[in-house]
């Protein structure tokens, strides 16, 4: 039995460094600059301009959209994963450096030079964050401002999580203007659409969002100036700003230094969320129209790869499949290895299973963002967390089991002379087998829902046109990452099922 | 006597402040069946889980067939032992024949020695061989514990070591059980050390007896004197209640 499990073994390990070769083949290409950009709609666009007007000069760009949030892009920065992407003014000092005071743009240009990171010019629009409000609920309020909201205790008050976090967010903004309301979190991608409507009454917007002409929000008036400016910058690594063969690169970024105003911003954002035109075409009409690429020079069925990939459903079931397959396979190994060695130690069980306890209380996106400096972004930091995910089913399972075999059998065994291994291989293991099954079976589930979240650090899989759909509110977008995911959770699920009363039935008839 | 198969030399053993057995000195005779006798908290299982290497004494000798029981490789010295228990306490997740000759097959045997010995063992124990590939939750009580006394004596024991094995059934099974295990006596060439608190068991399997009570034995002597001249009031007052 031990041999044949050896030679399966054997089998599977050429796969696996296979697929190991292959991704970490992709990362390495030549001469090229990876653009990131967050998960929302502006972020995708600017992102997409920017990378036109480099390909167009002949540059191989890398698109790494949509990763989850700042920590995740300015993280990914900092660790050489992206070249470049865009930031805002106000986060960088608030959220980034925890800045108490506003500070000029040269002053913040220069506490990131200490970090390592150099701001360029801006482009010009403000996308401050803004409180927004259905029209009937503005005029409810005196003056329209964010302090007459004090007196409205029955307003259904819902931020996204983001800006329940930052320190410029509800936290500060709470305490300026004295409110007190039982907040809760939402997505950003569908706090519009729950506003509008009316499931919730107020939430954080950004002052630039197409969605606010779609569903004619109103944003309230700061009339205490809480909100600092949030410019829009193109945020690079010194050392790499400073790389004389980036030169070239440098000049075209700065081609977008002050030619998109407010207007011009809001404009491009609405055309995405009202009319429903990809960003791949918005920012192309963009770049055409300003002559930063003369027309011809991109085809015109040359649309991004990220589009391609979001609506490529076999490609991200391949990749989802990949991503909870190796952190399953390793899950079980070293879950079962680790069992193994310390099930008959009383107190490194204990340790080992408050780790594993401690592992799963960290928030998925932490964990992904914890990643990033150790093993960058992509595949290999989405398996790492996926596969530490799945070790506490596995290994509670499995101990538990392992511990609670009936002691009449151990003695049992022990006095037919069985030596420790005998006794593991044909008593022990087998009588926890089922439990064991069944730990890898709520980790298989638990690894397929979580693995959509790896979109967040460009690991892609069906989180991909989910990430993509919430930033650019695209329900059907959303629908075809969450609903193969949802059925690949439910299949699983039941092949496992089938599986485990295969095991169990050994009980019942042994040949 | 005939040589002894066991001897405890001033062997002791406690349980934190619980003193199980205290200072036993006792010579168990070759090819005889032995029947310890006692309350439960006397010690008695304790005594006979230490021949197998189970429980460890925390002080004295205890030597089984002439030598001290080993520290190390001590799976190859109980494999010279076979020991059987209450409830028989089968594998549950292998069929009746695997639980038998499990030990066998893993010490290497033929699989024609395997199957012989194997239908020789269920003969013996009046076990029909259809029942081979059933697993243990399939059996009655009876035919579990037959089951534990064939895995018992698989790889031929001279020694055989029995934890109160009749007292999980009932008693029409328990007289059925006393007639296979008679059988056994007379067929193998094998001595047995048997713990019931039951004294009419004793009477009818034992050859010798051991009182003990509260660690400490009260009386050791063949059945007969043991009912003929009770060593104390507590073992006549066992005796009487017994018949």
């Amino acid at each position: 039995m031990s041999k044949g499990w050896f030679k399966v073994r054997l089998k599977l390990l050429p796969l696996i460094l296979t697929t190991f070769f292959i991704f970490s083949g992709l990362s390495a290409t030549e001469r090229s600059i990876t653009i990131g950009s967050k998960n929302f709609g502006e972020n995708f666009l600017l992102a997409e301009i920017l990378a036109l007007m480099l390909e167009s000069e002949g540059l191989s760009v890398d698109r790494a959209f949509g990763l989850g949030g700042t920590l995740i892009c300015y993280e990914a920065l900092r660790n050489e994963e992206i070249d470049l992407y865009f930031e805002y003014t106000g986060t960088l000092s608030r959220a980034v450096l925890n800045l108490e005071e506003v500070v000029s743009e040269e002053s913040l240009a220069e506490q990131l030079l200490t970090q390592g990171l150099f701001m360029m010019p801006r482009l010009g629009f403000n996308n401050t964050y803004a409180i927004a409000v259905r029209r009937e609920t503005a005029n409810l309020l005196k003056g329209k401002t964010i302090g007459a909201l004090g007196g409205q205790e029955d307003l259904k008050v819902v931020f996204s999580h983001e800006f329940l976090e930052r320190p410029d967010g509800w936290n500060g903004l709470s305490r300026r203007y004295g409110l007190s309301f039982s907040v809760s979190g939402i997505e950003h991608g569908l706090a519009y659409r729950a506003l509008a409507d009316g499931v919730i009454d107020v939430t954080d917007a950004y002052s630039t969002d197409g969605e606010l002409e779609r569903y004619d929000l109103v944003l309230l008036n700061d009339s205490l100036s809480f909100f600092p400016t949030y410019f829009a910058v193109p945020l690079v690594r010194a050392s790499w700003a400073s790389d004389k063969e980036n030169a070239s690169i440098l000049r075209v970024i700065e081609k977008l230094s002050g030619e998109i105003d407010d207007a011009t911003m809001r404009s491009l954002n609405a055309q995405v969320v009202s009319e429903g035109i990809t960003y791949q075409r918005v920012a192309r009409a963009f770049v055409l129209q300003k002559g930063f690429v003369a027309d011809g020079v991109i085809e015109a069925e040359k649309e991004s790869v990220l589009r391609d990939i979001s609506s490529d459903l076999s490609r991200n079931l391949i990749r989802h499949l990949e991503l909870t397959g190796l952190a399953l396979f390793f899950g079980t190994f070293f879950g079962l290895a680790i069992s193994l060695f310390a099930y008959d130690k009383a107190g490194i069980s204990k340790i080992v299973l408050s780790l594993c306890g401690l592992l799963q209380t960290i928030p998925s996106l932490a964990l992904l963002a914890i990643m990033i400096p150790i093993f960058g972004i992509g595949f290999l930091p989405a398996v790492i967390a996926l596969f530490l995910y799945s070790l506490l089913p596995i290994v509670r399972n499995s101990l538990t089991a392992l511990t609670t075999i009936d002691p009449v059998l151990i003695s049992v065994s022990d006095a037919l002379g069985m030596t420790k291994w005998q006794q593991l291989r044909l008593v022990k293991l087998p009588l926890s087998a089922p439990a064991i099954f069944a730990g890898i079976r709520t980790a298989a589930v638990i690894s397929i829902g979580t693995a959509t979240l790896a979109a967040f650090i460009g690991a892609g899989g069906l989180g991909d046109p989910i990430v993509v759909g919430l930033s650019l509110s695209d329900m059907n977008l959303i629908l075809q990452g969450a609903i193969p995911a949802a059925l690949l959770a439910l299949l699983t699920e039941y092949c496992f099922g089938k599986a485990e009363s295969a095991v169990s039935s050994r009980y019942r008839k042994v040949s | 006597m005939v040589a002894p198969i066991i001897t405890f030399t001033n062997v002791s053993k406690r349980y934190g402040d619980t003193v199980v057995l205290s200072e036993i000195e006792l010579e168990i005779p070759n090819e005889q069946t032995t029947v310890i006798v006692g309350q439960s908290g006397s010690g008695k299982t304790t005594l006979l889980r230490m021949v197998n290497g189970l429980i460890k004494p925390d002080s004295g000798r205890l030597e089984v067939f002439g030598d001290l029981v080993p520290e190390e490789n001590i799976e190859n010295f109980r494999r010279k032992i076979g020991y059987a228990l209450q409830g028989a306490g089968l594998f549950p997740h292998v069929s009746v024949k695997e639980n038998i000759v499990l030990i066998a097959r893993l010490v290497g045997w033929s699989s024609q020695d395997l199957d012989e010995r194997f239908e020789m063992l269920m003969r013996q124990m009046e076990l029909p061989l259809d029942l081979s590939d059933r697993i243990p939750n399939e059996l009655s009580g009876g035919q579990q514990q037959r089951v534990g006394l064939c895995r018992a004596l698989m790889l031929k024991p001279k020694l055989l070591l029995l934890d109160e094995p009749f007292s999980a059934v009932d008693p029409l099974t328990r007289l059925e059980l006393y007639e296979v295990v008679e059988k056994l006596i007379s067929n193998e060439a094998v001595s047995i050390v048997m713990v019931s608190h039951d004294l009419g068991e004793a009477k009818r399997l034992g050859d010798r007896m051991v009182v003990l009570q509260n660690g400490i034995i009260l009386q050791n002597d063949l059945i007969s004197n043991v009912i003929g001249n009770p060593a104390t009031p507590y073992v006549e007052r066992l005796v009487q209640s017994a018949t």
